[in-house]
């Protein structure tokens, strides 16, 4: 008995059931209303069209340095290095949580009237790359703040 | 704040940095964590962060290792569930139509398998009985 149909739960349930063989009995308990916990789903339709998202926990981070026992559970459900390589060619390249973080990604900060969300690489910006003073320069901020902005990003306020 | 001079509403938005890849904001890092992470400011911090720095762009530029299914880790619990409970998408082929594939909920408890997903069940207690061999 498994409490939690999460990631959690299900892992060792795999694990278990390869130990144990196709008959070992397993139940999970969970009280929600759907399977996976934090790695939820995000699925609805507009016209018969199905429109899916995430809800909740996103990428597979370096899927290549994983633990030899990690390694065997996603090769098991099908993610070998093939996968991972149709996946990568299939990902555009503009979408950062994709891992294209060079890419354009909002930064929101507050304004006038309300919060205010400018386009651009900023987490290339933020660390001193490519146009960042200009994209400084547009933020709806005090001069004096985006002067330290600047600084804070390119290195030259903070002399060790 | 204290030491670079930034206002609160500037750290915030800096923040976005850590929030995007660890999901809380920059409180609640140690240094040695948004040294670790790139976090923003690395440059202000001396020659051994500049390297740090250095390597967080290129880590930015060329972080290729990430893979991400249209609906994130749900891709990952729904073909270890398949996995699990062929039952629930038996036409369902792998990682190339884990997204799409429709899942029947029903198949998720049913008497006749090894493997079930009781959904909607609150636990407050266990306590293990004998059962009666018939």
């Amino acid at each position: 008995m498994i409490f939690g149909a999460a990631m959690s739960g299900l892992a060792p349930a795999w694990y278990y059931q390869k130990k144990m063989g196709a008959a070992a009995r397993i139940l999970f308990l969970d009280n929600h209303d759907d399977f996976g916990g934090h790695a939820k789903r995000n699925e609805f339709y507009l016209n018969d069209r199905m429109v899916l998202s995430l809800g909740g926990a996103q990428n597979l981070e370096s899927p290549e340095n994983y633990s030899a026992v990690a390694t065997s559970l996603v090769t098991d459900i099908g993610l070998d290095q093939n996968a991972f390589d149709t996946m990568a060619e299939s990902t555009p390249n503009d979408y950062v949580l994709g891992g294209k973080y060079n890419r354009n990604v909002g930064f929101t900060m507050p304004g006038p009237e309300c919060a205010i969300t400018y386009g651009g690489p900023w987490l290339r910006f933020m660390h001193g790359r490519g146009e960042y003073v200009a994209a400084v320069r547009r933020l709806h901020f005090p001069k004096e703040e985006q002067d330290k902005l600047i600084s804070f990003f390119c290195g030259s306020c903070w002399p060790v | 704040m204290d030491r670079a001079g930034l206002s609160e509403q500037a750290v915030q938005g800096v923040s976005v940095h850590l929030r995007n890849l660890i999901g809380a904001l920059g409180w609640n890092y140690s240094v040695l964590e948004s040294l670790a992470s790139g976090a923003p400011g690395l440059r202000a911090m001396g020659w051994l962060a500049n390297i740090a720095a250095t390597l967080a762009t290129m880590f930015i530029e060329d972080l290729a290792e990430t893979r991400m299914f249209p609906d994130g880790k749900a891709s990952i619990i729904r073909l270890l569930v398949q996995k699990l409970i062929p039952e629930i998408s038996p036409k369902m082929k792998g990682f190339e139509d884990i997204a799409i594939a429709r899942f029947d909920h029903d198949a998720l408890d049913q008497e006749n398998q090894t493997t079930r997903v009781r959904l909607n069940s609150t636990l407050v207690g266990v306590i293990e009985v004998e059962v009666a061999s018939s």
